[in-house]
């Protein structure tokens, strides 16, 4: 059964890279989804391991096979990869009916019979549960059925590797639902390795046994689901994954002990306790050996023959810090200092009570019943938080809040990326 | 806000329980429904549309039939059957009369032939229009082709030029007086080639020409769907391991198969109804059969007419039931934006361009520069300045010539330049232009804007195609049915009855432009405006016509442009010397030669002047707008 392997994969277009030396490995029988936002490169990386995209250089294999290397000068065409794809707009046949649209890819398998055929075919539109519509045409057909007949032709051959392109995205709420879970119970059922694209990150944490999460072309983090939530390697991968998103706090401060003292909502002191023992300036040492490693390692790329001037530079994450009267929040900069720091705290680990450290003001309030997001202000600061159980907040109503919990992220404000997680509490 | 306060009043009102203005107060509920019924605008129009233009479409139509039973004094009916008046049936019994050889030579020669060698000819023009075509909007949309944006630019050449441009450069190169009499072509005269009599003669050249003239039309129709068609289609089947060949005969072939057939619709029924082609190439079709049997056979001729007909509307129910059907061609475009061009190789994208390049040359470029040599010509086919004259053995007469005592090879006419009957025939044409394109191009939009606004009503599909029926109708057949009904109402030989065939003739391209664009503007769009009570005038200026302005531009340019090359539809309703394009045939028969190239040298640079100002200044473009579903 087949492992993919990525390794070094580029793939631009003049100086613009659409995905920037990729390396990951695709684990057998795993349901990786590549998520970011648009454009960061992740259907471009899927189009290139099923072969619809040639890219500019890597090497790529699919269980034993090596299928594209450009060293090796070897590009095996789609239609030899063995692979399934499942398009965003099911790119159905039109002229074709659902029975033939499904049986196409078997027709050209010498292996199948006529009879085999329809059995095949039977056999899918079971487990997509469209056996009615055999013998309509696809423009027949609601955007639901549509997408299984799309499923149906993707696992007629039996393909030990599924690509997914946004294959939900087409659907209303409530039926991307429904085949979230159908998609699940597919993977397990078939046994194959699922690489899935998505926008969305509430389809990457519900489906994927790993995420794959990328930003202007380049790899952010590849983990498990709740490894990226709790840990998650910078800023964007914080921000991007969670929702309610997370609530990023400027704070500025120096190591104290085993923990580092904190000035956050401008002047109250809290001590960050992080979970395992560290130090920032070790951290900030560690840091500066990797990125003497990384810039050396571009600097061997920048001397290969046809190497192009990346366009689309790395810009710094400009992460928000949510202000009252601001939709979205303002975009902050990062700074020089190693005094400056970002608090990450998850809004499941804010809690309000009577004894609580901080005063806030009720902003707004949300309760869907199983729970209630509210937004606290402190100062002209915005703190999201999320309240389980049914509890009703009055808006201008005052509360006490803290910040609880063994969750909470340290960022570095000089480049973004996760110092530690620990616990806060005030001092 | 001004909106809001004007509005208050009724509002008002309607709070107060006041009935409303309008239709629904009172009467018997079958008036009340006609009432609701007509107090949409589009319902009102639709009904006046329809009636209008189902008088204009089919009154002509029945006339033509009526005539093939009429006795015309002076022709053939009426020396046989010694009536004067009043109708006999002699005219179809006597053309189908086969009972002696001599009749039997006579019904070949008038419609057996003719009709074999139309539909032959229309066939073939399709074929070639197709692959010639099709293949270059392949090569453009799919490949990594050079300088396509030039190719792209001058491939439609041939169909903006006038149809009988090709057919007159092609004799000028190819004719051969050693095999066919008359005057030698450039190759003959020049370089001694002598080719065949049917090379430049007949079948081959009229389909090849018709071919040309219409595989821009092609290339921009199946273009369109390459551009818009989904490459996800094919890439799902590849993946799914399907060879080449299979993916283009069952994919890519059947989602082209809607614009091939348009194309082979239209292209068969104007290849049909093209006089000037099969005039100059001199190849016996219903077109050159029905003008020389209208001398003394009218109404037999009147037949010919009658079976162009039967064969539009065979064409047009065709169509009605290509476009209908449960497969759905739409276009969805998924990310094709990564699709992958097909390499030609490095040596292929070039020498492929560069057989494009001297091809086109050939039908854009060529024919300019051989009609304005013609111009200088001392002799038609008189290539002496080439052989050995020098520069000295060219003539300017054709253009300068100031007075018409002196020079008496040119019939006492005067120079082009001070030539009063070719101005008047060019201000005729401009003019005749002009207001047909003015009452295509409202009619049309008009039609598309009430068809788009009751998609499922009966009577609105009912007047969609009314209005598209003369699209599929040979020029010519329509020529004769306007050219009877004109006739009849005293109205022959004036601007009005050009004017009024024109604007029936190219209501469709006004219609089909404009219904295709309304169809893709959703209905909330002027249902908020109803919501605020904006009268429909306001509703269809201030909203409507300016987002649909490009598609209406084209819905009027093209007719514009279509008419001022247009010879087939008028040349049976005028005098000669009217117009600039009956001129043609009217110097051709005097031997003017020179004359007749000079005017197809204006038309040419007019037409393509007009295309470039309308194109810079409203960004629609003869190219752009034809067909156009």
């Amino acid at each position: 059964m087949p492992q993919i392997t990525l390794s070094h994969v580029t793939k631009r277009w003049k100086g613009f890279y659409g995905v920037d030396d990729l390396s990951m490995v695709i684990d057998d029988n795993a349901f990786v989804t590549l998520l970011g936002p648009s454009g960061c490169g992740k259907t471009t990386t899927l189009r290139m391991i099923a072969g619809l995209e040639t890219p500019t250089s890597g090497r790529i294999t699919i269980g034993d096979e090596v299928v594209f290397d450009s060293a090796a000068g070897i590009d095996v065409p789609p239609n030899r990869r063995h692979v399934g794809f499942l398009f965003q707009n099911y790119a159905l046949w039109p002229n074709m009916t659902v029975y033939q649209n499904i049986a196409f890819g078997l027709e050209n398998d010498k292996a199948y019979t006529r009879e085999m055929v329809r059995t095949r075919v039977d056999e899918v539109a079971d487990i997509v549960k469209i056996g009615p519509f055999l013998k309509r045409y696809p423009a027949e057909l609601s955007g639901g059925q549509q997408q299984r007949v799309a499923i149906a032709r993707t696992l007629a051959p039996k393909p030990a590797v599924l690509f997914m392109d946004e294959p939900l995205s087409n659907l209303d709420a409530k039926l991307r639902l429904e085949m979230r879970s159908e998609l699940q119970r597919l993977h397990i059922e078939t046994g194959a390795t699922f690489v899935y694209v998505t926008h969305d990150q509430m389809e990457a944490m519900t489906l994927a046994t790993r995420i794959c999460l990328m930003d202007n072309g380049v790899l952010q983090q590849y983990d498990a689901p709740l490894d990226v939530y709790h840990r998650p390697v910078n800023l964007f991968a914080a921000d991007f994954v969670g929702n309610p998103a997370i609530n990023f706090l400027n704070a500025t401060g120096a190591q104290d002990g085993a923990g580092v003292k904190l000035d956050i909502f401008d002047s109250k002191t809290v001590l960050f306790t992080p979970s395992a023992a560290m130090t920032v300036a070790d951290w900030y040492v560690a840091q500066a050996a990797a990125d003497q490693d990384v810039a050396e390692k571009l600097e061997v790329r920048k001397a290969a023959k046809g190497y192009v001037e990346k366009e689309n530079k790395e810009s710094n994450f400009r992460y928000r810090v949510a202000t009252a009267g601001e939709l979205g929040g303002t975009p902050q900069d990062f700074s020089d200092s190693e005094t400056d720091f970002v608090v990450g705290v998850r809004p499941e680990f804010v809690e309000i009570r009577e004894s609580g450290a901080f005063e806030a003001e009720v902003y707004s309030s949300m309760p869907t019943g199983m729970e209630t997001t509210v937004k606290l202000k402190i100062g002209e600061l915005l703190v999201t938080g999320v309240i389980f159980g049914p509890a009703i907040y009055t808006i201008g109503q005052r509360v006490r809040f803290d910040i609880d919990g063994n969750g909470i992220m340290l960022f570095s404000r000089k480049n973004g990326r996760l110092i530690a997680t620990g616990g806060l509490r005030s001092a | 806000m001004s909106t809001n306060v004007t509005l208050m009043p009724e509002r008002a009102a309607a709070q107060r329980g006041d009935p409303p203005q309008g239709v629904q107060s009172s009467g018997p509920p079958v008036l009340r429904r006609v009432a609701t019924y007509f107090s949409k605008p589009q319902n009102g129009l639709l009904l006046v549309l329809g009636i209008v233009l189902t008088i204009s479409t089919l009154a002509p139509l029945v006339s033509i039939l009526i005539d093939t039973v009429t006795v015309h004094p002076g022709s053939i009916d009426s020396d046989r059957t010694g009536l004067m008046s009043g109708y006999t049936l002699f005219n179809w019994t006597d053309l189908f009369d086969r009972s002696t050889s001599t009749k039997e030579k006579l019904f070949d020669q008038n419609f057996l032939d003719p009709t074999v060698n139309t539909v032959l000819m229309s066939v073939f023009s399709c074929v070639f229009a197709i692959i010639y075509g099709g293949f270059f909007a392949y090569l453009v949309t799919r490949t990594n082709l050079k300088f396509k944006k030039y190719l792209s630019t001058i491939f439609i050449f041939p169909y903006m030029m006038p149809q009988w441009t090709l057919a007159v450069v092609w004799q000028n190169l190819f004719k051969s007086a050693a095999v066919g009499g008359g005057s030698d072509g450039l190759l003959a005269a020049v370089f001694g080639i002598h080719t065949p009599q049917w090379f430049y003669e007949g079948l081959f050249p009229s389909s090849v020409v018709l071919g040309l003239h219409y595989s821009a039309f092609s290339y921009i129709l199946i273009g369109a769907i390459f551009r818009n068609m989904d490459a996800n289609l094919e890439e799902a089947a590849v993946i799914l391991n399907t060879p080449k060949w299979k993916v283009f005969s069952r994919i890519t072939l059947p989602m082209i198969t809607p614009a091939i057939m348009s194309t082979v619709l239209l292209v068969f029924s104007s290849s049909m109804g093209s006089f000037p082609v099969p005039h100059y190439l001199k190849f016996s079709t219903l077109t050159t059969r029905y003008v020389e049997m209208s001398v003394n056979r009218q109404g037999q001729a009147g037949i010919l007419a009658v079976e162009m007909m039967v064969f539009g509307i065979i064409m047009l129910v065709a169509s009605q039931l290509t476009t209908s059907g449960r497969k759905s061609y739409t276009t969805v475009t998924g990310k094709s934006g990564q699709t992958q061009e097909v390499n030609l190789g490095a040596i292929g994208r070039w020498l492929i361009a560069a057989i494009f390049v001297v091809l086109t040359l050939f039908t854009s470029l060529y024919p300019m520069l051989a009609f304005a040599l013609e111009t200088f010509l001392p002799n038609p086919g008189d290539y002496s300045f080439l052989t050995g004259g020098g520069w000295g053995s060219l003539t300017t007469k054709w253009w300068l010539t100031s007075e018409n005592l002196s020079e008496s090879g040119m019939y006492g006419q005067l120079g082009v330049l001070y030539n009063t009957t070719i101005w008047k025939g060019f201000a005729g044409q401009f003019w005749v232009a002009a207001m047909a394109a003015l009452a295509a191009g409202t009619i049309g939009t008009l039609v598309g804007y009430c068809v788009a606004k009751n998609r499922r009503s009966r009577w609105a599909n009912f007047v969609n195609n009314m209005a598209f029926l003369p699209y599929l109708m040979p020029s010519l057949a329509v020529g004769v049915a306007f050219f009877i009904f004109g006739s009849s109402m005293g109205i022959f030989n004036t601007f009005l009855l050009l004017i009024i065939a024109g604007t029936i003739k190219y209501i469709p391209f006004a219609s089909r432009a404009s219904l295709n664009s309304m169809l893709q503007l959703s209905n909330e769009i002027e249902e908020s405006a109803i919501i605020q009570d904006i009268p429909w005038w306001k509703r269809m200026l201030r909203i409507i016509v300016p987002i649909q302005k490009s598609s209406i531009i084209s819905g009027y340019m093209l007719p514009f442009m279509t008419a001022l090359r247009e010879m087939t539809l008028f040349m049976l309703l005028c005098s000669q010397t009217k117009i600039i394009t009956t001129e043609l045939n009217y110097f051709d028969e005097m031997g003017l030669y020179a004359f007749s190239s000079a005017i197809n040298l204006m038309l040419i640079v007019t037409i393509l002047i007009c295309n470039a100002v309308v194109n810079k200044l409203t960004g629609a473009s003869l190219d752009k707008g034809i067909g156009g579903n």
